[in-house]
């Protein structure tokens, strides 16, 4: 009877279907550090007053930042980078960057940088470590050195784009 | 090919003779051989010839694997029955309804997500073997599937900024979304006894279109199963009763 030999390969391969069943494969990302990443820019306006956006440029001065309630300096001296990365809390709507720029006579100038966001909770599997993701509502500045501060990619999370250009008065 | 009978065989009297072939099926009278002309076509087996019909009769069923899954106390699982109409032997359109579920904690982490969400599929199996009636089917098979659900992910632990310094817990529950898919399927099946037919089959599933919460993918999707990395697979192991 025919039934008796399909029988003995149905359950060999329900056999092998159940073994197949618990294998499981995890791919956490390893870089997963979520950050928002600066670039530093030369306010360039061409003959009708509109910003000439591109121009990157590297700071000169000391650079030190400061995350108002973090009480902590996130970079300390900076010099000669044409960006940064800062950590971005993971409960407050509204971040507070503190930039003070040393030169070499030792003049300091300040600006403040406010990033209002809305944050969300994102995981890629249960067994990856959860991560907050943020969403860039808006952004405003002082005007000290800070020009003009434009919003590239409203997304933070840890994918490494832009998500802000910083231009800063040309000396003319 | 249309009917045929023998009734100069050596090996076959007049009275054995019966008409051995129609659309599809060989049937005969006992156990002696049939030619056409000097070619032999079929083996007698003593079966009693059977006709079929456009519309050949409807089958209901349950996959056990799930039930087997369940039993060995796995993290997900799927239930699933099965109703499918019998078109002529060939054709099987089929309709699967299932429930699946799953709560799964991370390794290493107590992160928790779990999720209990209806499934439906609809497609068409093609039985390969339609001209053999000896009661086994190797079928080639396509299926629709869709899945709406809600899904919870959950920890024990607080999430701490270690920046700021500041701590919440993390419970987020009823994130919605729903997928669709499609499987094509390969499997086999035999009678068993009387209206009784077993049968397994393997499934290669590709996701179409998905729409998930923000926060993040579901880590299994009822229907569908574990979340594939490009094309997933799967299967089943059914009971079937033909009525």
């Amino acid at each position: 009877m025919v039934p008796m030999k399909r029988g003995r390969e149905i359950y060999t391969l329900l056999f092998l279907l159940l073994c197949m069943v618990g294998c499981e494969n995890i791919s956490c990302p390893l870089n997963n550090t979520v950050e928002s990443v600066y670039g530093f820019y030369a306010a360039t306006y061409d003959e009708d007053g509109l910003l000439q956006t591109g121009t990157s440029v590297g700071v000169g001065d000391t650079l030190t930042v400061t995350l108002l309630g973090a009480d902590s300096i996130i970079l300390n001296r900076l010099t000669g980078q044409s960006g940064m990365k800062l950590p971005v809390s993971f409960y407050q709507d509204t971040d507070t960057v503190e930039l003070a720029f040393t030169d070499t006579l030792n003049r300091t100038g300040r600006d403040t940088i406010w990033i209002s966001k809305r944050n969300t909770h994102h995981w890629d599997d249960p067994s990856c470590p959860v991560h907050i993701w943020h969403k860039v509502l808006g952004i405003r500045s002082t005007h000290n050195l800070i020009d003009t501060v434009l919003v590239t990619n409203p997304e933070i999370n840890y994918d490494g784009l832009e998500n802000f250009q910083i231009y800063f008065h040309v000396a003319q | 090919m249309l009917a045929i009978g023998l009734s100069t065989s050596q090996n076959v009297s007049a009275q054995q003779v019966v008409v051995v072939e129609t659309d599809s099926i060989v049937v005969s009278a006992d156990s002696t051989l049939v030619a056409e002309g000097s070619k032999v076509v079929g083996k007698l087996t003593g079966k009693k010839e059977r006709k079929i019909h456009f519309i050949n009769g409807f089958g209901v069923g349950a996959d056990l694997l799930g039930l087997i899954q369940k039993g060995f106390s796995s993290d997900n699982t799927m239930l699933e029955v099965m109703a499918r109409v019998n078109i002529k032997e060939r054709f099987f359109p089929v309709f699967e309804l299932g429930l699946g579920e799953a709560d799964h904690e991370g390794r290493d982490l107590n992160n928790r997500f779990s999720i209990r969400a209806p499934f439906f599929r609809i497609g068409c199996d093609y039985n390969i073997r339609y001209k053999h009636a000896d009661g086994n089917r190797f079928f080639a098979g396509l299926r629709y599937g869709f899945s709406a659900y809600k899904y919870d992910l959950d920890s024990p632990d607080l999430l701490t900024d270690p920046v700021w310094n500041t701590s919440q817990p993390f419970h987020l529950h009823d994130l919605s979304g729903n997928a669709q898919w499609l499987e094509l399927v390969f499997g086999l099946e035999t009678r068993v006894w009387s209206i009784v037919r077993a049968g397994w089959d393997v499934r290669f599933k590709f996701l179409l279109h998905e729409k998930t919460d923000e926060v993040g993918e579901p880590w299994f999707i009822p229907g569908l199963g574990k979340r594939p990395d490009g094309i997933g697979w799967g299967g089943s192991f059914k009971v079937m009763f033909d009525i």
